[in-house]
């Protein structure tokens, strides 16, 4: 077994796309371009590992999870999945890997139940009815899908049918599981359930998850984020580092009292003001800003009824990181 | 253990029931078309007073005619749509995360709706003609049928997995699809019989596949083509569906390449 259940190395990877022009003519002629969608990207994936694939649409998250998964060949580069070349060997690494692509590509079959569906998995991958039965009675019991995983998949709700493509994916207990958007417009109970299924198959199987979302709550399962931005990848670490890389200030949001005569600048020369109502004001400041002078003086004028200094969550990283990707490429420009 | 292509069977028989109604509609309806092509040669005979034209006389050609309508329910290249519509919509990437091989479970998942087709459009169909028409078939006309009929079946599909793959490039294969079926009925004798035709364009069409979609179960059926000829066609349809599928493998392998599972 290597320790390494996915190694890519520079991988590139194009696409043919098409772009229509302005009006009826336009849509008429449409040019075509190569878009690189990955240029040059190299990670790795430890066993027992949970990585979190981040990044905006289009960045390269989902190309990656199809070359990880076989589904796609890359221009250049290798990606190497549990010792083999997804590509040259899909079918045979398909009996080690799992792959969820969210409610974009669905393996349930939609007039059937999702019964249906695991017992199709069950004879593709040559499972015994013994393993089959104890599987499934563990995945009804984690994902809470015992009462809908009789009835037919287009009478389900979407966290239901995402409960269920997750546990026809694991069924034949993979080895590593690639989650492409796994939860994009589940309900929150679903969304826990998901990502309780994932940490419990991780601790007692030692299930690796390589999953791409835009849910924060996805994230926090993560040991590891990679961070990609249009094909390039920008981050590869822990959370905490992401946060400290990216995450160098605090919240710190200021109520004043019913009819003080605020002054605003004087109170926006602290930090940049992201929210500004009636009585309220929130800023992104030095997390010593408390040990400064300036804090001090803003509470001699009495205008303040009270104050709040937090860690900025990981939505207010990543968003703060993708504006200084932009500002610094518009500035390169 | 099983077959997993069993299992692709099993499971996409069991969706197909889903649409039953369906499927029965457009047995109905399908037949209508051969309907219309026996009125109209019916109209042919009448106005031009013959009895017969290149020797079919016509009651030969309405059996030819209900006879190619009831292959046609195999003669249509379903392989080519499921591929469109699993490029188009991305569904392609859900077959290809299983351990199975994307080509053989594109045709096995097609073989439900031929089989029914088959069981509940063709079989009544043939059973009926032949007791109406006082046809009479020998037992190796019957094997030669059959076999004939899974020529046709395998031909007409390899054909279509070939066009099905351009959806790689082009996504909306339709138009051409419509238009290469078009020419596969009226280059293989699904409008009328090919020896209707001049004899230089019959001897050019009778080396090309298309005469295998129609022309030779639906002779065979009717009795048009002569029984010592049938071996010699069918070795030919099998060296035809050998050669479509080889072409088929080479093309799935450079094709499959540049799929890009995105969907719309």
């Amino acid at each position: 077994m290597p320790n390494n259940m996915v190694d890519a190395r520079d991988v590139v990877k194009s696409f043919r796309t098409y772009e229509n022009g302005r009006g009826f003519l336009g849509s008429l002629r449409r040019k075509s371009f190569m878009k690189k969608a990955l240029k040059g990207v190299s990670l790795n994936v430890k066993e027992s590992e949970i990585v979190a694939l981040l990044g905006r649409n289009g960045s390269g998250k989902s190309t990656m999870i199809k070359l990880m998964s076989g589904i796609l060949y890359p221009d250049s580069g290798s990606v190497k999945v549990l010792g083999m070349d997804p590509w040259k060997e899909r079918t045979e690494l398909a009996r080690s890997i799992g792959v969820i692509f969210g409610s974009t590509h669905p393996q349930l079959f939609w007039d059937l139940p999702p019964l249906d569906t695991f017992i199709y998995v069950r004879e593709i991958y040559g499972i015994s009815q013994r393993d089959y039965d104890s599987r499934l009675a563990y995945l009804k019991r984690i994902l809470n899908i015992d009462k809908v995983y009789r009835r037919q998949t287009r009478q389900l709700s979407l966290g239901e049918r995402m409960k269920c493509e997750f546990a026809a994916s694991i069924l034949h207990m993979p080895k590593i599981v690639f989650m492409d958007e796994p939860t994009v417009g589940v309900d929150l109970p679903s969304r826990i359930a998901i990502s309780r299924a994932v940490l419990d198959l991780r601790e007692k199987f030692g299930t690796t998850f390589v999953l791409t979302t835009h849910v924060v709550d996805d994230i926090t399962i993560a040991d590891r984020i990679i961070l990609l931005d249009k094909g390039r990848k920008l981050f590869d670490g822990k959370q905490e580092e992401l946060k400290r890389r990216f995450g160098k200030y605090a919240i710190l949001e200021l109520y004043f009292k019913p009819g003080a005569n605020v002054d605003y600048p004087k109170y926006g020369a602290l930090g940049k003001v992201f929210s500004k109502k009636d009585g309220y004001m929130g800023l992104k400041v030095n997390p010593d800003i408390t040990k400064s002078e300036a804090f001090a003086e803003i509470f001699k004028d009495g205008s303040i009824e009270d104050y709040r200094l937090s860690e900025p969550g990981l939505s207010s990283i990543l968003e703060s990181t993708y504006r200084r990707i932009d500002s610094s490429k518009r500035s390169e420009k | 253990m099983k077959s997993k292509y069993f299992s692709v069977f099993k499971v996409f028989s069991k969706n197909l029931m889903a649409y039953r109604a369906e499927i029965a509609l457009d047995a109905v309806f399908y037949m209508l078309s051969s309907l219309v092509m026996v009125v109209v040669w019916i109209a042919v005979y009448h106005f031009s007073d013959l009895t017969s034209i290149s020797g079919i006389t016509i009651s030969s050609m309405t059996v030819y005619l209900f006879a190619i309508g009831s292959i046609g329910f195999l003669s249509w290249p379903g392989v080519a749509n499921v591929l469109e519509s699993d490029m188009r919509s991305g569904e392609i990437a859900s077959s290809l995360i299983r351990p199975i091989k994307y080509p053989y479970a594109t045709f096995v998942r097609e073989i439900p709706e031929n089989l029914i087709f088959s069981f509940a459009g063709t079989l009544p169909i043939f059973i009926i003609i032949y007791i109406i028409a006082g046809l009479h078939l020998t037992a190796m006309q019957v094997v030669m049928l059959i076999i004939e009929m899974v020529l046709a079946y395998l031909i007409i599909n390899f054909i279509g997995f070939i066009i099905g793959s351009l959806a790689i490039y082009i996504t909306d294969i339709y138009g051409i699809l419509s238009g290469v079926t078009w020419a596969f009925s009226l280059l293989g004798g699904g409008i009328m019989p090919l020896l209707l035709y001049p004899k230089l364009f019959y001897g050019i069409l009778m080396l090309t596949p298309f005469p295998f979609l129609y022309y030779v179960p639906g002779g065979t059926f009717t009795g048009i083509i002569p029984a010592a000829q049938l071996p010699g066609l069918v070795a030919e349809g099998a060296i035809w569906a050998l050669v479509l599928l080889l072409i088929a493998v080479v093309v799935w392998k450079r094709v499959s390449r540049d799929i890009n599972a995105v969907g719309v």
